[in-house]
């Protein structure tokens, strides 16, 4: 069980500009993160949290401009790291030349992923003789479990969830050793989801590191797919732990809420509102949207 | 192990289904024409019989004047000018119908003589001139595509909207004037020198400037709407799935940007033969290259009636089926587009 992905200090401040003024969005503050090869490592949280943006990280497709400070990147086999964000054009090469090959990537609409006007074979097989993947464009359908018909098809003619596992297939075709899922299971039906998370601890169980960004936690516990869970708010990675600890005896009121929230646990809706990223106080947490929720002063506790 | 209930379509069937769907257009558009044409034509015999022109004065020239008001009714019956303008238009349609289109006035010639002796130069020099357009904006945009925003792709965009309001006889009087009066370098005008033979050098030197000119007059517009099309894509999912892949910027360019671009590119240059020919007349006038677009603008000042109408005709067709050429590569090339329009 080696490290893969390893964060420290991970910190990112994206540019926006509003009304003709720049504002900074405190997309990632202070993550610690490690992705270990062989284990699923979830990272939840609500829409806004940052999770895509750690995600983005990774791949090193942060927007221009960003100022990343800090520490993440990526560690091979050997134990060689380079470093995932950074400027320049270097850096750009740099992080280039992981993604698909040591990187792969799944995304969260896999209906836009590919080009709309090849069909996903010619796409598929473009993909692997660039990469240099050794599996054939048929083993890799047959090892999403999808038909090898889905390759004479353009892609629109698949369904939501043959494209999902289509994504996967792409992601796969390089054969890397880390695997980046961004919400890989919204917009399924449950029968759906669970046979994605399944294709991913599968790949998890194949050597792979598989970071899984969700929010869907009713999914992740039910499923049991993930080793790991770490729970991000407002651009902080608050709380981590193994799986079964967290979905269950979580420390922190943040996650306690998140759990609440789901229908299985009575959908208590969760308080207040998500603060917005754009120039977030320094020292924000949690029991400011608390406070500014009215509900510390009613005595709430649990 | 399939899960979806609904099979996909096989390559077979779904290439029926494509050639069903094409054959649905061109029989549609195909019905759609003959009420356009006939009503085209129509029009044509409408104003030349409202307009204030004397057909015999334009016939005769300088010996109008001379002539009696005897010779002068005896021509007009000899030249079937007393008639209506719907009975005229009824005899022509009539003999045009049998590939009869009539003689010409102002050649002294049958109207297909006409055609067939000009149509030629003027394929010539209009395809000749739309290819290298085409081409030329095809890698000028396929450049820009890599650094959308880029110095290149500003100087480029900047270029083509200062030549686009640059209309056809502008630029044709610029290249003359810099190429034949100044520099001397081509000849100004005409198919050959006069008196030489039409050899295919003498032919090549006198079509560089009129195909310069076609593809500059033509070149902004295929360009800037080439390039509308790509910086859309370059923004799509798409393309940011490819760059996700780990794919090099090469295949994202012209494998997946430039493919998907192509179709609303296409349309476009359909819609727009009409530009080209009208930059045709303008060129052909101002090269006196004796093409068919130099011969409308002889045949409206002459009211040549017989060739007017027929160039009409043809000019109309050629609009309407290019058009349909446009449609029918748009359904080949996007296969989301259903033909069931």
């Amino acid at each position: 069980m080696s490290v893969a992905i390893r964060a420290a200090g991970h910190t990112v401040r994206i540019p926006v500009t509003i009304r003709g003024k720049t504002a900074w969005v405190h997309a990632a503050t202070d993550v610690a993160f490690t992705a270990f090869r062989g284990k699923v490592h979830a990272v939840v949280g609500e829409s806004g949290s940052g999770k895509t943006t750690l995600a983005t990280a990774i791949l090193g497709m942060l927007p221009a401009g960003t100022m990343a400070g800090g520490r993440l990147e990526y560690v091979d086999r050997n134990g060689a790291v380079t470093p995932l964000t950074g400027a320049g054009h270097a850096a750009a090469s740099r992080t280039a030349g992981l993604r698909g090959r040591r990187i792969g990537y799944v995304p969260q609409s896999a209906a836009t992923y590919l080009t709309p006007v090849r069909r996903v074979g010619a796409q598929l097989r473009e993909t692997l003789r660039e990469l240099r993947g050794e599996a054939t464009a048929e083993e890799l359908l047959a090892r999403v479990n999808l038909e090898a018909q889905a390759l004479e098809a353009f892609p629109h003619e698949l369904s939501g969830g043959m494209l999902q596992r289509a994504a996967l297939a792409f992601a796969l075709a390089g054969d890397p050793d880390v695997l980046v899922a961004d919400e890989p299971v919204s917009g399924l039906d449950p029968r759906l989801a669970h046979l994605t998370l399944e294709l991913l601890r599968s790949t998890a169980d194949a050597g792979t590191a598989v970071v899984l960004i969700t929010h869907d936690l009713q999914a992740l516990a039910s499923s049991g797919t993930a080793d790991e869970v770490s729970v991000m708010y407002a651009g902080r990675i608050i709380e981590t732990g193994p799986a079964a600890q967290i979905l269950t005896t979580p420390a922190e009121p943040y996650t306690v809420d998140l759990l609440a929230a789901l229908p299985a646990n009575g959908l208590h809706p969760m308080p207040g509102l998500p603060p917005a990223l754009t120039d977030l106080p320094a020292d924000y947490t949690y029991a400011d949207r608390l406070r500014a929720a009215g509900e510390m002063e009613t005595g709430y506790a649990r | 192990m399939s899960l979806e209930a609904t099979p996909l379509p096989g390559r077979q069937a779904r290439r029926r289904r494509r050639r069903a769907e094409l054959r649905t257009i061109v029989v549609r558009r195909t019905v759609l024409a003959v009420p356009v044409v006939l009503g085209v034509s129509l029009l044509v015999f409408l104003l030349a019989a409202v307009s204030p022109f004397d057909p015999l004065a334009a016939y005769l020239g300088d010996r109008y004047v001379q002539a009696s008001v005897e010779q002068r009714r005896q021509l007009s019956e000899a030249l079937n000018l007393e008639t209506s303008w719907f009975s005229a238009w009824w005899q022509w349609a009539g003999s045009a119908l049998t590939g009869d289109f009539g003689h010409s006035r102002v050649f002294r010639q049958p109207v297909t003589a006409v055609m067939a002796e000009r149509l030629p130069w003027t394929l010539l020099v209009a395809g000749t001139g739309l290819f290298l357009a085409v081409v030329t904006a095809l890698l000028a945009a396929v450049r820009c595509a890599y650094r959308p925003g880029g110095p290149l792709d500003r100087a480029v965009g900047a270029a083509a909207t200062v030549l686009q309001g640059l209309p056809p006889f502008v630029i044709s009087l610029g290249l003359l004037g810099i190429f034949a009066v100044t520099a001397g370098w081509l000849p100004g005008g005409g198919l050959t020198d006069p008196g030489a033979e039409p050899s295919a050098g003498q032919v090549a030197r006198h079509m560089v400037l009129p195909v310069l000119a076609t593809a500059l007059s033509q070149l902004p517009w295929l360009l800037l709407s080439l390039r509308a099309s790509m910086a859309g894509v370059l923004r799509s999912d798409a393309v940011r799935g490819v760059r996700l892949r780990g794919l090099r910027e090469r295949t994202v360019i012209r494998k997946h940007v430039l493919p998907a671009a192509l179709a609303p590119f296409i349309a476009v240059l359909g819609s727009r033969l009409p530009e080209v020919i009208v930059g045709a007349v303008l060129i052909e006038t101002v090269f006196s290259w004796p093409g068919l677009a130099a011969a409308v603008v002889s045949s409206a000042q002459a009211l040549d009636f017989a060739l007017l109408a027929a160039l009409t005709v043809m000019t109309t067709v050629a609009v309407l089926a290019a058009s349909l050429l446009a449609d029918l590569l748009y359904v080949l090339l996007d296969p989301r587009v259903t033909a069931d329009v």
